[in-house]
Parts: C-alpha cells; sequence; structure tokens
C-alpha cells in the first residue's frame, strides 16, 4: 500500500476505533489514536510488495503467518478496527466492542479471529511473544513476532526479565515496538516513575534498536520494520516516539485525554471531523 | 543438592519417545531433578529461566500458543507465590496447556525456614478456573499422571514434596460397599506414606480401617468418594488444612446439603517454622504415632 493509501486507511481505522470506544465507555481514546500509524503499518504497509506482517483471515494457522502479540491494551479497538477491515471478522461486530455477550472483550482475546493469544496483562505480553518466538526457533522456523507495549510498561520488571531470555537466546525473530507517547494514566511517564532513556539500556541487554522520531510517519516506521527483518542473532526494538490522541485535533498531546472519556459533544465535534 | 530422590530427567526421555509436542522449563531444578539428561538429548526442548519465574511462566503461555504442552519446574514457594498474576491472566483465563510441577511443598523443606514451606497451592490454585490440581504419593503415581496428563487440556498443577517413595502399594479401596463401620482416612501427596504406618498400627489392632489415596485433588471427586464420608468415622490428614482439600470437601458436603461428619487433620491458621521436616511433623502431630494416637482419640 502507498503511503497515500496508508493515510486514508489510518483515517477510517481511526474513525472505527473511536465509534466503538465511545459506544463502549471503554476509557483511553486518547492512549488508543497513538498506536493508530503504527498497527496501520504493520497490518498493511509492504517492503518489497511483501506484507511487513504475513497473516491472512482466510489462512488461520498457515505455516507461513507471522503473529502480532498486543501487550497495550489501550489500542484493543484500534487493532480489532484493522482486524475486521482485514476480514478476520465483520465491522458491525465493533459496535458491542467490550459489551456483555460480544466475544470481543476490552483486551485482545484468543477467541477473537486474528488474535493469537489473550493479553490481560500488559507487562506479560513480551514474554508471551517471546514464547512464541522461542517455539517457533525450536522448530527451526522463521516466522516473525512482533509485540507493541507502550514505554510506560518498562516500569514492571517482567518486560526486563523477558529481554535478557530473548537475547539469551539470540530471537532476531521477536520484533518490539514500543509507543511512546510519554503519557501513562496517571500523567507524564517522568513524573509517575521516570524510567529514563532506555534506548541505550535496551540496547544493552543485547537488543538493536531502532528509533522512529515521528511514530505517525508511515515512511519512517516501515523503514524501521525493513531493517528490523534484516537483524541477526538479536532480538529487535522498534522504539516510536507518538503523541496522545493523534489525529484528533481537540486530543493531540493532551494529557487529560489519554485515559478520560469524551462527552458527547466533544465525540459529536470529532467524529464529524474525522468524516 | 538438597537430598531428593527425583531423577525426572530420564522419565521425560522415556516420555520424549512417546510423545514430541512437550518442552521443558525449568527454574532452578535442573541438578535436583536431574533434568541435565533430559537436557543433553533434546537441547531445542529445554529451557532455562534461573530466577525468572514470572517470564517463564507467560513465554509457557506463548509456548502453548504453538500448540505444545510446555511442562514447567520450579519450588513451589517461589513459582506460586510469585506468579499467580500469570498462572491466573495467561493460563487459566486461557486454558492454556501448561504442566505446572511445584516442587518442595509441605514440611520437606523445614530447614530453609517458614518462608519456604508451601502448604497454600490447593488453596490457592483452587480459587482459579479451568485448574486441576494433582498431588501423588509416589514417583510412579507421579510418572503415571503426568503421562496421562499429556493427553488432557487446560492447566495442571503438580504438587510435590522433596522427595516421595518408588512406589507405594496401598489396598485399594472398593467403592460400592458399606463403609459405616470403619475408619475411613483421606489424605494425599507425602501424606499418604504417613498414613500408610497408622493403618497398619490399626490394623494390628485388628481394627477396620480403609486408606484412600486422592491423587487428584481438585476438582474434588465428591461423587466418587461420597460413599467413604459416610464412614462412622472419618479423618482428612493433610499438612495445612485450612483451605486445601477440607475446603473442596466441606463446600461439596454444604452444597449436596448433606451431613458428614469428619475430623480434620493437620495445621490449621499459621505458618509453619524452620526445623528438620520430621520434628516439625512431630510438633504439629503429623507423624505417624501422633496421628494413630489422634484418631485413637477420637473414633466413636
Amino acid at each position: 500500500m502507498k503511503t497515500a493509501e496508508l493515510k486514508q486507511k489510518a483515517l477510517s481505522v481511526r474513525l472505527i476505533a473511536l465509534n466503538a470506544i465511545q459506544k463502549s465507555g471503554v476509557l483511553g481514546v486518547g492512549a488508543a489514536m497513538s498506536s493508530v500509524e503504527i498497527l496501520v503499518s504493520l497490518y498493511f504497509g509492504d517492503i518489497n510488495m511483501k506484507q511487513v506482517l504475513s497473516v491472512s483471515p482466510f489462512k488461520p494457522g498457515w505455516d507461513g503467518q507471522d503473529y502480532f502479540v498486543l501487550g497495550k491494551g489501550e489500542a484493543t479497538p484500534v487493532l480489532y478496527a484493522i482486524l475486521a477491515d482485514k476480514g478476520f471478522f465483520d465491522e458491525s461486530e465493533l459496535r458491542f466492542f467490550s459489551q456483555v455477550n460480544s466475544f470481543l472483550q476490552a483486551r485482545p482475546f484468543f477467541k477473537v479471529p486474528g488474535i493469537c493469544i489473550s493479553t490481560l496483562s500488559s507487562s506479560h505480553a513480551l514474554s508471551q511473544a517471546l514464547g512464541i518466538a522461542l517455539a517457533l526457533k525450536s522448530e527451526k522456523k522463521n516466522n516473525n513476532v512482533f509485540c507493541m507495549i507502550d514505554a510506560c510498561d518498562f516500569q514492571n520488571g517482567q518486560i526486563f526479565e523477558a529481554m535478557t531470555v530473548a537475547s539469551h537466546h539470540k530471537l532476531n525473530n521477536l520484533i518490539m515496538i514500543v509507543d511512546d507517547s510519554s503519557l501513562q494514566s496517571e500523567g507524564p511517564i517522568r513524573s509517575v516513575v521516570d524510567v529514563g532513556f532506555l534506548q541505550n539500556k535496551i540496547d544493552s541487554f543485547g537488543w538493536q534498536v531502532y528509533r522512529v522520531v515521528d511514530g505517525h510517519d508511515f515512511d519512517e516506521i516501515i523503514n524501521a520494520f525493513s531493517k528490523s527483518l534484516n537483524v541477526v542473532r538479536r532480538p529487535v526494538c522498534i522504539w516510536c516516539n507518538t503523541v496522545t490522541g493523534k489525529g484528533i485535533s481537540l486530543l493531540e498531546g493532551k494529557e487529560g485525554y489519554f485515559n478520560a472519556p469524551l462527552s458527547e459533544n466533544e465525540y459529536n465535534l470529532i467524529s464529524q471531523s474525522l468524516k | 543438592m538438597i537430598g531428593g530422590n527425583y531423577n525426572i530427567g530420564a522419565f521425560l526421555n522415556s516420555l520424549s519417545k512417546k510423545t514430541k509436542n512437550f518442552a521443558v522449563f525449568n527454574s532452578l531444578l535442573k541438578k535436583e531433578l536431574c533434568l541435565e539428561e533430559f537436557m543433553k538429548t533434546n537441547e531445542d526442548r529445554y529451557f532455562d529461566f534461573g530466577n525468572g519465574i514470572s517470564s517463564m511462566f507467560s513465554v509457557a503461555s506463548g509456548f502453548s500458543a504453538r500448540g505444545k504442552t510446555p511442562i514447567l519446574f520450579g519450588y513451589s514457594d517461589l513459582i506460586i507465590s510469585r506468579a499467580y498474576d500469570q498462572i491466573r491472566n495467561d493460563f487459566c483465563l486461557n486454558n492454556m496447556n501448561v504442566r505446572i510441577v511445584g516442587v518442595g511443598s509441605g514440611f520437606d523443606n523445614g530447614l530453609r525456614g517458614g518462608a519456604h514451606q508451601f502448604f497454600e497451592e490447593v488453596g490457592i490454585l483452587s480459587g482459579l478456573f479451568n485448574m486441576k490440581i494433582y498431588s501423588p504419593s509416589s514417583l510412579s503415581g507421579l510418572y503415571g499422571l503426568l503421562e496421562r496428563s499429556m493427553g488432557d487440556f487446560g492447566p495442571v498443577y503438580f504438587r510435590l514434596p522433596l522427595s516421595l517413595p518408588d512406589e507405594l502399594v496401598l489396598e485399594p479401596v472398593v467403592f460400592d460397599r458399606d463403609f459405616s463401620n470403619e475408619i475411613v482416612i483421606i489424605t494425599y501427596g507425602k501424606m499418604v506414606e504417613v498414613a500408610k504406618e497408622v493403618v497398619t498400627l490399626f490394623k494390628e489392632d485388628g481394627v477396620s480401617i480403609s486408606l484412600l489415596s486422592v491423587d487428584e485433588v481438585f476438582p474434588f471427586n465428591y461423587r466418587k468418594f461420597q460413599p467413604l464420608l459416610f464412614a462412622k468415622n472419618v479423618f482428612l490428614i493433610e499438612d495445612q488444612n485450612r483451605n486445601g482439600l477440607f475446603s473442596e470437601i466441606s463446600r461439596s458436603l454444604v452444597l449436596s446439603g448433606e451431613k458428614a461428619s469428619i475430623h480434620f487433620l493437620g495445621i490449621q491458621g499459621r505458618f509453619s517454622e524452620s526445623g528438620k521436616p520430621l520434628n516439625l511433623m512431630k510438633k504439629y502431630e503429623l507423624d505417624f504415632l501422633s496421628l494413630y494416637g489422634k484418631i485413637k482419640e477420637k473414633l466413636v
């Protein structure tokens, strides 16, 4: 897909995800919006005519498929909007997102087509992705496993355990994407618990780190994916600087909307602007 | 070495000849369980995690998502306390096909103090949906249960002390008969060996007594074991019975609306302390002579 098409796709994904969030009453609209370009690049972007993430709704469990594990729970409606667009399930299901009896749970759930594993606790996601990558390596397979977490997940020690193990096993089929909007639900990450300049630290764990200065620039993101797929004997981290509420002027960069609901008025204004 | 008698490596090697679809995840028990034997011939299916217990559990769920069955080995006190979050969210909520082998439960870890003597697993894990808890009383029982469990689906926890007898031959219990004039002892795991000695003493006294070893502790098969619960004298022995099989049997009785008189023998409502396992068992009146005396005292 060309950049202009990716931009168009991001716009529609944003609108579908926003509608699902608003209807369900789930919090985290600002946090979800910062991930849109990353996930659209992953699912719709291509490198030399090959999809970045090889998945197909028509061939579930096929041998050549790649895996995506979403640790950043707030981005779940964005992921569902993409999976619906890809044909994993009908878009109309998103009307029932996170409601009673809906199979679209608030966090990625393994019963949803296109979701390979439930990630109900965000700090477990990297370890879970590592488990899939390790299993693939032990089967002598080269399928890639992508995992997206939030920068604030580095406040949890399990991430560092997983980084150590991934490096020990030289899992170059494991690609960790970090969505760093510098915010978390309680405010700026640096004022809650400052995790410091992590890129050097991750490198010191034996990972290859690529920095995406603008985590909403498709060319830059896909270029990082392209480089990451050629790394040998090291797991990869793609560190993306993003903006909370991106794509919605009312919310962009605003701390208050990271994890807060929109009023009916705000929602109407925003949804009109996205159409 | 801490004095265990397991050679699980040899068992896993024999298991790998029957099924290739499992992998071994280990935290700190390579030497104690002789896992090196398995590691040498199965490098692509053996993974050490050292002290990284939380990640070991989540990694296992990822492994399981590839259709494999990871068997996790670790000290019971460390793994259950530290990885409850992962067991609940990564294993049970997803009904993942994993086998957790917790080693060092009960008094066996006495020399390491109260923190390392773990009695609470049955209580903790029986609160989790999809979880099964097995507590074999011998090594042959463990190997049989582990092998059989490879055909099951969902998470299973194996509760093990530091050592178990190789074999423990028990008189089989025939369920469809009248137990009303008998003594029945119900127990599991390490306590079965102790209870067997109690039974021998009573038999020498000419008393009619049955010993039931409940290897599959949770979910408790109430319908199967129900006839024994209504014997004249029923004793449930477990190292700690505040929320173990005690709770399961009590709950089953309340739900069924049936009344049974059962004596519960075991530590109630406190942690243990440092000491040699046998000395601790004596202190808490769970050695065979104390149990024999206590049961005699309570006989109707």
